[in-house]
């Protein structure tokens, strides 16, 4: 019999119930499975029962009967020697950023924007800051201080970002070939991505994206009215019909990677609408993400939480019915790698945000990520001059999963400890989780699981 | 993977006679099902050993994301 005195459940077990399926996660193996009344139940049992087997045996036999019970216990067993079940922690300390080093650029092309988002967290693209576009020169500098500081690592990632990257497209351009020329010398290779309200992604743009292979994420928020609450002109009129054909225009051509993005506020708490829209306008990779920050009235608050959840669940049932039907649509946060994802070092220092990623502005500083811009206290370095403040790297690289008070939560493999930003902005702390991205972030994986579920088994 | 079989149906109510019914009628429909209890969907899969953290694999945030940490997104290089 497998002993399981001490064997602490509630960090190493994530037992729940969605839509009709009785789940369980192994939370340190990756194991999931489904259940049926009888393991759940006893599976329950157990917990109570602190893992004491005959107890278990004794109240589980209550309600089913006792040989029911044995065939549960076999099974479980069973799934225990195969490894998917009461699997124990390694040792998390061990584990760090090792030989990380940069290898992945949020480069603010452009500190302006044409657009006056409500919800903006780059404040309209200034981030707080001047508003100006980044010089060739500067631009120049990100990619030859990424190749230097990324050492031995070959695969590189550059996203332009902003504000919005195509009013200095020119600088685009010429970093994306100066990029290529120099990766190629240094035996590296470059994947360019570039995030962008769409509004001034004309038919040359567009081109220019399909011909350089360069990954691109296009933001709307979903059904017109909500789009244009929040994504207006300067003068205050809505994007969604100046946008959406546009996107369409991108996404019929077929780029190596494409994502429609949107926001979700405390406005549209009724999200699946909004991500039943993006499909029907044929788009099959979207991302909706909730709203960071805000002014009051928009910002998500606790009181939300329960209609998000619900949200979450009727998106897993919009995919579900749409890929019986064969039109599958792929949403980011579903998206879960549950067979190669990746390894546990990976998981446990999460974004690498301050490490591994950087943002640079428009005038060569360096970020930790895009969303410390301008939080002076955070500022890195310089593009102008290799190397970076130890001390902020540092601070980063602490601010792991066993160094956050996550080891006791079921998610901490696949959440890599949340967002520093998030937890920074939200309570002042980066080592202190917010702790609304972790309940939504959580529901989020549940239903991941449940779609797992559903495919496997129909 | 294993073939996939169904979670037994909730079988409610404390008339044993009943459970045993439904059970039986279950049974008779799905075939043997007496050692299935717990259908494994997602084999163990989180590694650590000597060839992992090379660091190769994409940024969470490099992608369609800007906002949420999603490292279980992520596909491993190797
Ligand atoms: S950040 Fe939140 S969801 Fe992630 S492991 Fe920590 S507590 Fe869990
Ligand atoms: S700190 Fe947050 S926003 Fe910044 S890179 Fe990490 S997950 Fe993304």
């Amino acid at each position: 019999m497998v002993d399981l005195q001490g064997y602490d459940f509630s960090s190493h077990l994530h037992l729940f119930h969605i839509k009709g399926y009785d789940m369980l996660l192994d939370v340190n193996s990756g194991s999931i499975h489904v259940l049926d009344e009888q393991a759940r139940s006893f599976i329950q049992e157990l917990i109570k029962a602190d893992g004491n087997w005959s107890v278990a045996h004794k109240e589980f036999a209550a309600h089913y009967d006792r040989e029911m019970g044995n065939e549960v216990q076999r099974e479980l067993e069973q799934a225990y020697h195969e490894g998917s079940m009461f699997s124990l922690p390694e040792d998390l300390l061990s584990f760090n950023y090792g030989h990380a080093v940069p290898k992945s650029i949020c480069l603010n092309i452009a500190h302006i924007c044409n657009m006056r988002c409500r919800y903006c967290f780059a404040e309209q693209g200034s981030f707080g800051q001047a508003r100006e576009i980044m010089s060739q020169d500067v631009a120049r500098r990100a990619v030859d201080f990424l190749i230097t500081a990324s050492g031995e690592r070959n695969n590189l990632e550059l996203d332009f970002f902003g504000g919005e990257p195509l009013l200095n497209f020119d600088v685009v351009k010429e970093t994306v070939a100066y990029g290529r020329e120099r990766a190629a010398v240094a035996g590296k290779r470059f994947n360019f991505t570039l995030t962008t309200n769409a509004l001034n992604l004309d038919e040359e743009k567009r081109n220019y994206l399909i011909d350089e292979g360069i990954a691109i994420i296009m933001s709307l928020d979903g059904r017109p009215e909500v789009n244009d609450r929040m994504r207006i002109h300067p003068e205050g009129a809505g994007t969604y019909h100046d946008i959406v054909s546009r996107i369409r225009e991108m996404v019929a051509m077929q780029p190596v990677s494409y994502f429609v993005r949107g926001t979700f506020t405390a406005e549209n708490l009724d999200f699946s609408r909004d991500f039943l829209h993006l499909c029907e306008l044929g788009f099959e990779n979207i991302s909706l993400e909730p709203v960071t920050g805000g002014e009051p009235g928009i910002a998500l608050e606790e009181e939300h939480l329960f209609q998000i959840m619900a949200e979450y669940e009727e998106l897993a049932e919009i995919i579900w019915a749409r890929e019986q039907d064969n039109k599958p649509v792929n949403f980011f946060h579903f998206n879960l790698e549950l067979n190669r994802g990746p390894c546990l070092p990976k998981r446990i220092t999460g974004c690498g945000a301050g490490i591994e990623y950087l943002a640079v502005t428009p005038g060569g500083d360096i970020y930790p990520c895009h969303q410390f811009i301008g939080q002076s206290e955070f500022k890195m370095g310089n593009v102008a001059e290799q190397g970076l403040d130890q001390s902020i790297k540092d601070r980063f690289a602490w601010n792991t999963v066993p160094h956050k008070g996550c080891l006791q939560c079921w998610a901490r493999f696949y959440c890599g400890g949340g967002c520093h930003a998030a937890a920074f902005f939200a309570n002042g702390d980066l080592s202190k989780p917010y702790q609304m991205a972790c309940a939504m972030h959580k529901k989020r994986l549940e239903a991941a699981f449940y779609l797992a579920a559903k495919r496997i088994g129909g | 993977m294993a073939e996939h079989r169904l979670p037994k149906p909730r079988v409610e109510g404390s008339n044993p006679f009943s459970r045993s019914i439904k059970l039986l009628l279950y049974y008779l429909k799905e075939g043997d099902r007496m050692s299935n209890h717990i259908k494994t969907i997602v084999k163990p899969n989180l590694k650590s050993d000597k060839d992992t953290n090379c660091r190769e694999c994409q940024a969470s945030c490099q992608s369609a994301c800007k906002t949420s940490c999603t490292v279980g997104n992520q596909v491993c290089n190797k």
